[in-house]
């Protein structure tokens, strides 16, 4: 009586571990690893217009209140970075006494995408003078339209020699200021 | 009822064998080791994915396909598929996780059906990480399931961040694909 008893219990191990075998089989699985990989080249991306500002003083400039407005710039900016904008002047060739980038200004009244202006309008070395702005990521978007005013103080100038020119190049610089 | 009559009409067949002397038996096993198989790298599927980011993916919508996936699965059972990152790094770049990939199933044939899920979110678990499912393939190629691999680097201030005194930069990652019995 108790061999069949010992039998009985072994029967049920045995559809026990029948049980769990069948189980697990059921979460049998295969694996396969594929990498991937993303490749950044660069993290910013900037144009500029309009690409050339050929500019003639008139008598209404001279007379009018100093700085005065010269013309419009505008940049775009595709980022995957955060980032500042600068901008400064170096001086090419002029025949004008005392002309030089310092007599030149630059405002930002708009940005979007993820672009900030700032308040700082030196053409003339070190940040934060010569900061337009500040951004962020653009993607999605059709890249942070920073846009403002160029300015001209005229009041050091002294032209000795006519026609009077002054050939300067603006520089804009975006900078990663990730931390 | 009909199967137990079959099971007595056997054994009758065999007792009369028996009686007449005469009988042979053939034994037959079958063994299974394996029920599934996968394939997901070359030859014949799309395999790693190595994508550079140009000016027109930051500028386009997001997010945007970085490359095809494919897997090929041989079964003998029931099945599902899944797929996730087991892996990730980007160390130049903040904000850069395996939430920001996601993927679809376009295609699938020989009993294999897609599943409408995307995520391959590293940790993430079943039923998000589906891909399909399917059935024995014997006599076929095969099911071939086949999608796409998609990123989006964010924007604003949860954007991808780049450490750009370290460009170029990379992120890299496994997405582990598997294939697990379904059988109840």
């Amino acid at each position: 009586m108790r061999i069949f008893k010992h039998l009985k219990i072994l029967g049920l191990i045995a559809l026990g571990l029948l049980c769990l075998s069948s189980s697990s089989a059921a979460q049998i699985s295969v694996s396969v690893p594929v990498t991937v990989t993303i490749i950044i080249p660069r993290s910013v991306y900037m144009t500029s217009s309009p690409l050339r500002l050929d500019l003639e003083i008139t008598p209404l400039q001279i007379q009018g209140p100093q700085p005065f407005e010269l013309a419009d710039w505008h940049v775009n900016i595709d980022a995957i970075t955060s980032y500042r904008l600068n901008s400064t002047m170096v001086t090419v060739d002029t025949n004008i006494q005392h002309a030089d980038p310092g007599d030149f200004f630059a405002d930002c009244r708009s940005a979007d995408d993820w672009g900030e202006c700032d308040e700082h309008i030196s053409l003339l070395e070190p940040d934060p003078g010569t900061r337009r702005g500040t951004g962020l990521n653009t993607a999605g978007t059709n890249g942070a339209d920073f846009r403002g005013k160029l300015f001209l103080d005229l009041r050091d100038w002294d032209v000795a020699q006519l026609p009077g020119y002054y050939i300067g190049v603006i520089i804009y610089r975006a900078t990663d200021t990730t931390p | 009822m009909y199967r137990c009559c079959k099971s007595l009409a056997a054994l009758g067949l065999g007792v009369l064998l028996l009686g007449l002397g005469t009988w042979a038996q053939q034994n037959v096993t079958i063994i299974i080791n394996q029920s599934l198989y996968l394939d997901c790298v070359p030859p014949g599927q799309p395999g790693n994915i190595t994508y550079t980011i140009q000016q027109s993916d930051i500028e386009g919508p997001q997010p945007f396909d970085i490359g095809d996936w494919g897997c090929n699965v041989d079964a003998v059972t029931q099945y599902r598929l899944n797929s996730q990152f087991t892996s990730f790094s980007a160390p130049f770049i903040v904000n850069a996780d395996t939430s920001d990939f996601t993927t679809d199933c376009d295609t699938a044939d020989d009993f294999g059906t897609c599943a409408a899920n995307s995520s391959l979110t590293l940790g993430d678990v079943d039923p998000n990480t589906r891909r399909g499912t399917g059935f024995n393939t014997a006599g076929t190629d095969g099911a071939d399931f086949g999608g796409d691999v998609f990123l989006n680097i964010g924007t604003g201030p949860t954007g991808w961040d780049v450490m750009s005194s370290n460009l170029p930069v990379t992120a890299t990652g496994v997405i582990t694909y598997t294939v697990t019995d379904t059988t109840p």
